[in-house]
């Protein structure tokens, strides 16, 4: 930082939620900010000269102690203004309750109409002098009031973004954690009438509460938000995702057709699967690159950790076991029955009650026994 | 906000005061305090209204200031 300079950029941050923390400890836990922004603070209001400590005033209309600097840190508010404050200087303090101080949006469009009026004399750059309406009013300072003078705040953010983001997490989890690998692991073990169309709608719905995940994040991760992240791997990875999965429902449909045409897997037999294997294992990956970029706690990550390994684990294991019992049924079909195999018949078969299974598929649940 | 200087406050024990703890991280992690930071909490410094204010005079803090927000 350059002290040289009239004024320096500063950031805050504060997490508005959970109370005093009431600790004299300088080493307390803290939790992650809440909310941010971004402020520019003019030197002159903290440039001691004589004084010990500049930032001190007695009353709100004391003087601000800087050689040649103006005294008044605030205005009074005049008759039916609309409570806008330029400059607000409660931004730059971190107080437990915010919810009074989010007045950019008067701070936009009050400030140009009283630029004018405020120049008459002296340079733009000198507010202290001239620009009287970058002060705030008196009633919106606390009791030293003084030691904010000199501040404009420059952005902050959403005050909700971290609601948007636990709802973005939860989501997203929800969807690689839990639905995809259990749509997945249904195609593979479960045998049941329509299996197939509910692998199909299962996974339809993991994917639209992937969406409502996906879009959150784009807006999380752009300026609109207050965010910078949409060049991170986890939006890399989130939208290299979300397009494979995309494909998804047109692959395993020709997947299907093809299937029942030839009794075989394909070539979209293949993309379905592989693309399905990957996209889970990125999109489960992404959870913890997710959760390193909002820095979570340590406790947050080892239990998304632990449930998404499990999960993962439990997957992987599906598929090895599908493509085990795919092989043996089909060396068994090979063997004994040489004739053109039946294709999917699981809808219409009456025979699954006892276990057994006239799918050579693999991909669904192989045969037990041979039918002849 | 990895190597940026951070002026870390919240309230005192008895909850009339603020404590003043400067932390620094060198990645996206949580900030620790920062033992290298010489900085005094000046008079005006309190809680009142429900509004912390600090006062303070930094004198030295390490590292240098990085203008990079995220």
């Amino acid at each position: 930082m350059d002290f040289t300079s009239n004024s320096g950029n500063f950031i805050y941050a504060y997490q508005s939620s959970g109370g005093p923390k009431n600790d004299d400890s300088t080493s307390a836990s803290i939790r992650q900010h809440s909310s941010e922004g971004v402020f520019n603070w003019e030197f002159a209001a903290a440039k001691g000269g004589s004084s010990v400590n500049p930032l001190l005033n007695t009353s709100p209309s004391g003087t601000t102690g800087g050689s040649g600097a103006t005294p008044t840190n605030c205005r009074q508010r005049p008759s039916g203004a609309a409570a806008t404050a330029s400059g607000s200087g409660s931004e730059s303090s971190a107080k437990p309750s915010k919810t009074a101080s989010y007045d950019d949006d008067d701070w936009w469009t009050g400030r140009p109409t009283a630029r004018p009026t405020s120049w008459p004399t002296g340079a733009p750059w000198d507010k202290r002098q001239s620009d009287d309406s970058s002060l705030p009013y008196c009633d919106t300072l606390p009791n030293n009031g003084g030691a904010n003078s000199g501040v404009t705040t420059i952005s902050s953010s959403e005050p909700n973004t971290k609601k948007h983001l636990i709802a973005h997490g939860v989501l997203a989890s929800l969807a690689f954690v839990i639905l995809f690998p259990a749509g997945s692991i249904a195609i593979r073990l479960a045998s049941f009438p329509s299996v197939l169309w509910f692998h199909a709608l299962f996974q339809i719905f993991a994917y639209m509460t992937y969406t409502a995940a996906f879009g959150l994040g784009i807006w999380l991760a752009l300026p609109v938000s207050g965010g910078h992240y949409i060049d991170s791997y986890h939006a890399i990875i989130g939208m290299l995702v979300f397009a494979l999965i995309f494909f998804q429902p047109i692959l395993g449909w020709m997947h299907h057709v093809l299937f029942k045409k030839y009794s075989h897997r394909t070539l979209w037999s293949y993309a379905h699967i592989w693309v399905g294997r990957i996209a889970i294992t990125l999109g489960i990956i992404n959870g913890g690159l997710g959760l390193l970029l909002a820095g979570n706690s340590p406790d947050g990550e080892i239990a998304y950790g632990v449930v998404a390994g499990v999960m993962w684990v439990t997957w992987v294991a599906a598929a090895i076991w599908g493509e085990m019992r795919r092989k043996k049924a089909a060396k068994l079909a090979e063997q004994q029955r040489p004739e053109k195999l039946t294709g999917e018949r699981r809808q219409s078969d009456n025979s699954r009650s006892d276990g057994s299974d006239t799918d050579l598929n693999g991909h669904y649940r192989p045969a037990k026994e041979q039918q002849a | 906000m990895a190597n940026s200087n951070m002026f870390v406050v919240y309230t005192s024990a008895d909850g009339n005061n603020v404590t003043l703890s400067p932390r620094t991280t060198s990645s996206y992690s949580a900030p620790s305090p920062n033992d290298a930071a010489q900085v005094t909490l000046l008079e005006g410094s309190g809680v009142s209204n429900g509004v912390m204010t600090a006062n303070v005079r930094c004198e030295y803090y390490t590292p240098s200031y990085n203008p990079n927000i995220h």
